[in-house]
């Protein structure tokens, strides 16, 4: 028994030594708001201002970084699928850069998921997105999004609850993008 | 068994990350709008403008649903004219008319 123990105590840390992989859901559009004033929109492809190429970290109990995240598909690219699937579901009719009443484009400054370790397993993810919207009349605004989501992971780590971080923040994303560009255009019906 | 026990639980102590509280909303901004759209061009305003500038004194009617649209769409229709030289004169907010709320903006040449 002893030697179990002691196998399972230096097995179960060494999880932490494995890269994994972070799945970027395609989510559904989050339906919170309507355009009141639903105008033809581009998108134009999200910039990657991220510092590092990994989307996420693994820890040893004792909070080193021992292990990356990476995802398996482009984090940039997938921001800018999700905020085209937000204004068409909002109302918004997509249109090719330079044919729209308005232009959406962005950067994504930060894309991380990691592990915060304590008595238990917390899993904390983060998004920056510099979102900047110009129209063909002059329009031109620019917002940071930034937000944090932290979920309890139990008393261990798994890869898949990287996944479930991803699918979390994706949620609390689209949302919050799509509100927040909805109230930006419907002050202004006619860009 | 007590030394190892002893180093989990300094691990545990040491162990805490402290995310302060509003880095979020510290970061997560509101709109900076750093250029204001052009109003759209009106035939009917340019021509009210054009009177105006001529001599013509000239009363512009606005309604709105609601009191914040009607003062919001004055204003609009205000800068508008301003911008092509109509200066106004005055802004009167009239009574409620309906379920709307009637705006009327004076004009007269300088």
């Amino acid at each position: 028994v002893v030697r179990f123990v002691l196998a399972l105590a230096l097995l179960l840390p060494a999880c932490a030594f494995s890269n994994t992989s972070v799945t970027l859901p395609e989510t559904a559009p989050s339906g919170r708001v309507k355009a009141r004033s639903p105008q033809t929109v581009a998108v134009r492809p999200i910039v990657d201002r991220r510092t590092q190429a990994r989307c996420g970290m693994k820890k040893n109990g004792y909070d080193w970084d021992t292990a990356s995240a990476f995802c398996t598909t482009d984090p940039a690219t997938w921001v800018t699928h999700l905020v085209s699937r937000e204004l068409t579901g909002a109302g918004y009719t997509l249109a090719a850069d330079g044919k729209a009443d308005v232009t959406v484009a962005g950067e994504l400054v930060q894309l991380f998921i990691e592990p915060m370790i304590g008595m238990t397993v917390d899993i904390e993810a983060d998004v920056h997105l510099r979102l900047t919207v110009t129209s063909r009349r002059g329009l031109h605004a620019e917002r940071d999004v930034y937000l944090k989501m932290s979920m309890d992971a139990g008393m261990a780590l798994f890869d898949s609850d990287f996944d479930d971080a991803a699918k979390r923040l994706a949620d609390l994303l689209g949302a919050d993008v799509i509100v927040s560009l909805v109230t930006l255009l419907d002050r202004y019906p006619s860009l | 068994v007590r030394l190892v026990l002893l180093l989990f639980l300094v691990g545990c102590a040491s162990r805490h990350v402290v995310v302060a509280p509003d880095e979020a909303t510290r970061r997560n901004t509101g709109w900076r709008v750093l250029r204001e759209p052009a109003p759209p061009r009106s035939a009917s305003l340019d021509a009210a403008a054009a009177r105006v500038v001529a001599g013509e004194r000239l009363r512009v009617l606005v309604s709105a649903p609601t009191l914040a649209e009607a003062t919001e769409r004055a204003g609009r229709v205000r800068a508008y004219l301003v911008k092509r030289g109509a200066p106004v004169e005055r802004l009167v907010v009239q009574a409620t008319t309906g379920p709307g709320v009637a705006m009327e903006l004076g004009f007269s040449a300088p």
